[in-house]
């Protein structure tokens, strides 16, 4: 469902926990950041970080149950783009994840989602349930 | 499960395999699956000293791609086989950077400069 009034934008719909599903939502959001000139520095944060989020609701929170649902939704406004990925999972304890960057981490293959999304993002947090994770983006100065 | 494409290029030139990878965008699930299966055969058969991966065509690359590439680059290790990464975009740069990894993998801006370096 898409809505447009003034200059901002909304868009949420929800898709089946199969690999790749969450891929024409990622477009949607892309091609709209790109109409309002987002710099492609930006929009490689915004995707990268959006795939991350979803992967992560898709294998971790969903455990690749196609009859789970991944609920997604994205507000763009000229200041922030503002985007929202839920899942049907229990959450998960954030203190648990072993920082990635740790030489003795580096050449363990997988745990870098939730890492990259927060350096990639201006502000990333949680929704109360834990299942749910919000990430905003303002544009980096002087690229709009 | 993987698709059908081909991934990967493979030249060999210097005692040197380069793998020229085909995709601009290494995202989606089957097609890693399948750029990982690659990678992988191409280090289990490689009869030289190095390894030259070349992202010259590839613009995005989530963290499921660095996922295959730390796994390559522990075969790669095992296989005692030198591998090499170059023609890296700056935005998946930023990434290796960023995540560390640019200490775990031996990075060089062009090709010539990965054929050339010293193992």
């Amino acid at each position: 469902m898409s809505t447009q009034f003034n200059n901002d934008w909304r868009y949420t719909t929800s898709f089946h926990s199969v690999p790749d599903s969450g891929d024409p939502f990622v477009e949607i959001v892309i091609n709209e950041l790109e109409r309002r000139s987002w710099s492609s520095k930006d929009l490689f944060a915004v995707r990268l970080a959006l795939e991350e989020a979803i992967a992560n609701a898709v294998e971790h929170g969903n455990r690749r149950d196609p009859t789970k649902k991944v609920d997604v939704s994205a507000e763009i406004s000229v200041e922030r783009v503002l985007l929202r990925v839920r899942d049907e999972g229990d959450g998960f304890d954030e203190s648990t994840i072993p920082n990635p960057t740790l030489v003795e981490n580096l050449e363990i293959p997988t745990g870098r989602g939730l890492f990259l999304i927060r350096n990639f993002m201006t502000n990333v947090w949680r929704g109360s349930n834990g299942a749910e994770l919000f990430m905003e983006k303002t544009p980096t100065p002087n690229d709009v | 499960m993987s698709d059908s494409k081909v991934h990967l290029m493979v030249r060999y030139e210097d005692n040197a395999a380069i793998a020229d990878c085909l995709d601009v965008k290494l995202n989606e699930e089957l097609s890693i699956q399948s750029w990982g299966d690659e990678m992988y055969a191409l280090l289990e058969n490689c009869n030289e000293e190095r390894v030259i991966v070349n992202f010259q065509n590839v613009k995005f690359m989530s963290s499921s791609a660095l996922r295959v590439l730390i796994t390559a680059n522990n075969k790669a290790k095992a296989k005692r086989v030198a591998l090499f990464l170059c023609n890296i975009d700056e935005n998946i740069l930023e990434v290796f950077k960023i995540t560390k990894l640019d200490s775990l993998f031996k990075i060089r801006p062009t090709e010539v400069e990965a054929l050339h370096s010293q193992i």
